[in-house]
């Protein structure tokens, strides 16, 4: 504390003279300083009703109240002011015990030295005081701006998923009045990569780590909403590994498996026949694989290179580094990615 | 419950529904899912107080409900009255994943949620799986 600054202190003491000489010391220890002497219940309440003082000097033994309660009261309203007692010999051990709940510090009236050190404990108090108050400020304001954060994330997530759901009208829409299959298949595939997206956008929120997403179950849960959803007459298998990947693999990565998903859906079972699409995710000597299979109709059924999902695969797998295949299958068809992964 | 003949002739009892969603295309892309289940939308409110109102002449079967409305009673409260004054069923569409909000829900103890952005087909599901519980969807559709 320095002692230039004015400070403003109680004290509360029966005796007279007690009072007198720590006014005393206190006022040549800090030059300026304003002190309030509290001798009953109603100075003392009016005091706490005034601003909070920098310090209380205060007895334990008062004829109008227990002097613990009065420390207490203090403590409850000022938590930032320093508390001392200044107490007579018999009181040691209360003093003691209220120490444990916050009391600064206690000093033992005796003969000698007894104000010089009174005034050594005052000052020690309230520098501590001053560093809890300013760490508490300091807290506070954290705790502000993340709580601030954390509400313009929420509003900014509502924004996109209202946003996204708008596009999807305008596009679900626009496939009413367009009467060619052809048209209206584009229109809902676009509708099905948004749904994709949207789903590791809420993934990526929900984990509240906006940089890594954990891909194994946002796969599995794509794929089941991609097919029983749609198709429950094709059954599913997921096989997939739990790995958390950079945002970066995970948008282009989502995307691809949308594709090869969506393909098999679209083309590997005509005439709403049923059958099986296996998706398998996982490390494999330093890379990871995709493979997503079906035993449909098989190969020739696949669509031209130049459809809009064979371009993306390509551009998209290139994007990763990752090595695009088309195994030969006893039955159907299966594509696989491999990506180059140090885990 | 009321009746009406459906196109093959045969008497199917009526689902009414009510759509709650102030912005205009997605409410209009419920009311696709609504008419794609077979039921009938009974109207389409902005506000929760024209929600309350024409439930009030047309006790929903079931009420579509977004939760974020222009000014109060948002979605959650607008399902909690149709919830006990009509026995509606309530399924919820929201782009808000707080978890207050889904905690609101959750204690409603709702037929549906759907997070935005949703597949239409997943309405329509909820739809008719509400409509099989009521009964108004005779026999099986799969």
């Amino acid at each position: 504390m320095n002692d230039a600054t004015l400070v403003h202190g109680l004290i509360i003491d029966d005796d007279p003279d007690t009072r007198r000489l720590v006014r005393r010391a206190l006022e040549s220890a800090f030059p300026g300083i304003r002190v309030g002497e509290i001798t009953d219940e109603a100075s003392f309440s009016a005091a706490l009703q005034r601003g909070a003082p920098d310090f209380v000097i205060t007895d334990l033994d008062l004829h109008w109240a227990d002097g613990l309660i009065v420390y207490m009261r203090v403590r409850d309203r000022f938590p930032f002011c320093a508390v001392v007692m200044f107490t007579a010999t018999g009181d040691q051990d209360k003093a003691v015990e209220a120490m444990k709940t916050g009391l600064d510090d206690y000093v033992v009236k005796r003969r000698d030295h007894q104000y010089t050190r009174l005034i050594a404990s005052l000052r020690v108090a309230m520098e501590r005081r001053q560093q809890k108050r300013a760490l508490e400020v300091t807290n506070d304001n954290l705790l502000a701006a993340v709580e601030e954060k954390n509400v313009l994330l929420d509003e900014l997530y509502h924004r996109l998923s209202n946003t996204l759901q708008l596009i999807i009208a305008l596009n679900t829409l626009a496939g009413e009045r367009v009467g060619d299959p052809a048209c209206r298949s584009v229109l809902q595939g676009i509708n099905d990569r948004i749904h994709a997206l949207a789903a590791l956008q809420e993934r990526l929120y929900r984990t509240k780590d906006l940089s890594k997403v954990e891909f194994g179950s946002h796969l599995q849960a794509l794929a089941e909403s991609m097919v029983q959803t749609q198709r429950p007459r094709i059954s599913l298998s997921v096989e997939a590994e739990r790995v958390d990947l950079p945002v970066s693999t995970a948008i282009p990565l989502t995307l691809l498996a949308n594709e090869f998903i969506a393909n098999a859906v679209k083309h590997a079972f005509p005439e709403n026949r049923a059958g099986t699409i296996s998706v398998v995710f996982r490390r494999e000597s330093g890379a990871l694989v995709l493979r997503v299979a079906d035993d449909g109709v098989g190969f020739d059924r696949r669509p031209p290179s130049d459809s809009m999902g064979m371009h993306l695969a390509r551009r998209l797998s290139a994007q990763i580094k990752a090595a695009l295949e088309f195994p030969q299958a006893a039955a159907g068809t299966t594509v696989a990615l491999r990506i180059p992964f140090a885990s | 419950m009321t009746s009406l003949m459906d196109g093959r002739g045969t008497a199917q009892p009526r689902f009414r529904v009510l759509v709650v969603e102030d912005d205009v295309l997605i409410a209009d892309l419920l009311v696709m899912a609504v008419k794609d289940a077979g039921a009938e939308v009974i109207g389409v409110a902005d506000t929760g107080a024209a929600a309350l109102s024409l439930a009030d002449m047309a006790r929903p079967d079931l009420a579509v409900l977004d939760v974020k409305l222009a000014g109060p009673p948002d979605g959650i409260i607008v399902g909690q009255v149709l919830s006990t004054s009509h026995g509606s069923l309530l399924v919820f569409v929201t782009g808000s994943g707080d978890p207050a909000t889904r905690s609101r829900i959750d204690a409603l103890r709702p037929f549906g949620f759907l997070q935005k952005p949703f597949r239409l087909q997943q309405l329509v599901d909820l739809i008719l799986d509400a409509r099989r519980r009521q009964g108004s969807l005779l026999g099986s559709c799969t």
